[in-house]
């Protein structure tokens, strides 16, 4: 009978049905089963009111809807492209780039196509970037910063890796710390965009390679977009500085960021008058709701699954046929993307503690999964036919949800090859965090 | 005999006359916003609940930010700390999460997966909305009563981990919040608001 519940949550949550309901309605029908209180679930919940690192999720947000609400994104495109304008086909390189800032202060990417999109797709389409490209680009842009600091997927993920790992034995300098994972999403963030960049330059054979701008004219802009995004610059440098240099932890270094963000909009910049303020607050807060009940129903969920030993049941029933660490990190890449696909970053937090378990048997680094998981995610967005950034361009350009799955799919090669890489070459993840201390 | 002789509304029992009690409690709220709502006008019933979590959410992020920052600078620059502050300040984290997802309900702005919606027409997918409300309002109600289970062992064994505040108080916001979520997942079900697509 109870086996019959599955199937009919699934058809719920497929049809619509808010998730954190969804994982609710799982939580407390198990209890039921098993015969214990309904307060269990809500004695997990609980946790999201002490722990220290959820206080950085309402603040980088809060942070990211004030950018997104200021003129951030011009003063940022302007620089990048002072910077790099004299490279053949460099706006591709710098809309990447300002997107990736962007997004990796905002943590959802939906707010990064809607907000970049306006501004960069009719400066594609001028430099002679052809349609289908540009929309492809800047779909794939708007996840392309999960993989940077202050990335919340990364925090989220640190965060549930680490209670689900708690109580076992990982070797140095595998502890999910999120110290490490920033380190460690550096490299493949940076290789992602030097992938894609080759599609730029191939895209940009024809006509808009040519046009650029000249080198001596971008230098000449550098000193004034510096001047202009003067109070934005120290930030990155402040924040990573903070954490690295042990000043600051990373909830600290969220406090600061909002503390900034409030400061210079609204006193220095004045790009956001101060009545607007409710109404950012009300809806970044909205989002920030939104994530942390599911995160506080997936914390019920996962101590049922946990004590029913679900993952050890998963595992033992997995051992028949992935015999290999090589085979079980091409199984967990297709079962990743389709979660992608199908959910926001999240909700995908959801099968941490059913993977980590596993992931630690196959003996992969659990810094490593993360940026497999992220990175999987970011493609996962992609894919067609439900990836979440497909359907945010298509609303946000005005096109037809086809017209975007054409325009995407030379990205999506890319990347899968891409991901390829990272999953099978962890050194490229862990030799930063190596660097930084192996504890 | 039994400790919960000592309990305040003891009468109300988990699974029983408290869901009664909740029922009776929604009904009314509804009516009241069927009355204020005519009273009012829906237009401005409309701009004074907006501007009244406009202004609670601001409170909550300013006292989050001005706690925490000035926590920063104490830890930085005199080596020392409140101690209140922190669990104060990750206590106001669960009340935003309650506050914050009812705002998202009312908004109809739930994280959710779109995939069947986007098949269905608009008048079956808005039917289908309808009934997936009452679901998770009922979904609500369990979770609710959980709450209070939980919150009733919580008064007679918690602690008070801060300035002698218990920790049934700061935690019952899960009741209050799934409280309401319950009516807000009605309002939805009976006056939808426009689902918007995307974030």
């Amino acid at each position: 009978m109870s086996w019959l519940v599955i199937p009919l949550l699934v058809v719920l949550a497929l049809l619509g049905t808010p998730l954190f309901v969804v994982l609710a309605a799982a939580a407390l029908i198990a209890f039921a089963i098993a015969g214990i209180s309904s307060g269990a679930v809500l004695t997990e919940m609980t946790r999201l009111g002490t722990s220290p690192i959820l206080l950085s999720v309402p603040m980088f947000t809060f942070a990211g809807y004030l950018f997104a609400e200021s003129k951030t994104p011009e003063r940022l495109v302007r620089l990048t492209r002072s910077l790099f304008g004299w490279i053949p086909g460099s706006l591709a390189l710098v809309a990447m780039i300002a997107c990736a800032i962007f997004t990796a202060f905002t943590g959802g990417s939906g707010v990064t196509i809607v907000a970049m999109g306006g501004l960069l797709m009719p400066a594609l389409l001028k430099e002679g970037f052809s349609k289908g490209y540009s929309m492809g680009l800047l779909t794939t842009s708007g996840s392309l910063g999960f993989l940077f600091p202050p990335s919340l997927g990364m925090i989220l993920y640190s965060y549930v890796a680490s209670q689900s790992a708690s109580g076992m034995a990982l070797p140095p300098g595998a502890a999910p710390e999120i110290d490490r994972l920033f380190l460690a999403g550096l490299l493949p963030g940076i290789f992602l965009i030097v992938v894609l960049s080759a599609l730029a330059f191939r895209e940009g054979r024809g006509g808009a390679l040519m046009r650029r701008i000249p080198l001596r004219e971008g230098l000449k802009d550098v000193l004034p977009s510096l001047r202009a995004a003067a109070w934005e610059i120290p930030l990155p440098v402040i924040i990573l500085g903070g954490i690295y240099g042990g000043k600051l932890t990373v909830t600290e270094a969220a406090t600061v960021t909002a503390l900034y963000a409030l400061i210079v909009e609204v006193l220095i910049y004045r790009d956001i008058p101060w009545k607007r303020i409710p109404a950012i607050a009300v809806e970044s807060m909205t989002l920030v709701g939104g994530i942390l009940i599911i995160l506080g129903c997936a914390l019920g969920l996962t101590n049922y699954l946990i004590d029913a030993q679900i993952p050890m049941q998963i595992l033992d029933w997995t051992r028949g046929w992935i015999t290999s660490k090589f085979l079980f990190l091409l199984v967990l890449n297709i079962l990743l993307l389709v979660i992608g696909s199908l959910m926001e970053i999240f909700s995908a937090m959801i099968v941490v503690p059913l993977i980590v378990p596993i992931a630690l048997e196959y003996d992969v680094n659990l810094v490593h999964l993360g940026i497999i998981f992220m990175t999987n995610l970011e493609i996962g967005f992609l894919t067609p036919p439900f990836g979440l950034n497909l359907f945010i361009s298509s609303f946000r350009f005005g096109r037809r949800i086809t017209e975007v799955y054409r325009a995407v799919i030379p990205f999506l090669v890319v990347l899968l090859l891409a991901l390829m890489v990272i999953t099978y070459w962890p050194a490229m993840s862990l030799w930063l965090p190596g660097l930084y201390g192996g504890k | 005999m039994s400790p919960e002789g000592d309990l305040p509304l003891s009468f109300l029992r988990p699974g029983g006359t408290l869901l009664v009690a909740m029922g009776g409690l929604i009904l009314l709220a509804l009516l009241a916003r069927v009355l204020l709502r005519r009273v009012l006008g829906g237009e401005r019933y409309d701009r004074w609940t907006a501007w009244l979590e406009g202004i609670l959410f601001c409170l909550i992020l300013v006292v989050m930010l001005s706690l925490s920052g000035l926590q920063i600078v104490l830890r930085n620059l005199f080596r020392s700390g409140l101690l209140w502050i922190d669990p104060l300040v990750r206590a106001l984290v669960l009340w935003l999460a309650f506050l914050g997802a009812l705002t998202a309900t009312s908004h109809a702005r739930h994280l959710h997966i779109d995939v069947l919606h986007r098949l269905l027409s608009a008048r079956i997918g808005g039917q289908v909305s309808r009934v997936l409300s009452v679901l998770s309002s009922i979904c609500c109600a369990f979770l609710a009563n959980g709450a209070y289970a939980f919150l009733r062992d919580e008064y007679q064994y918690g602690t008070s981990p801060f300035l002698g505040i218990p920790s049934w108080l700061t935690q019952s916001i899960l009741f209050l919040g799934f409280g309401l979520l319950t009516y807000r997942f009605l309002v939805q079900a009976i006056w939808p608001a426009p689902r918007r697509g995307e974030p």
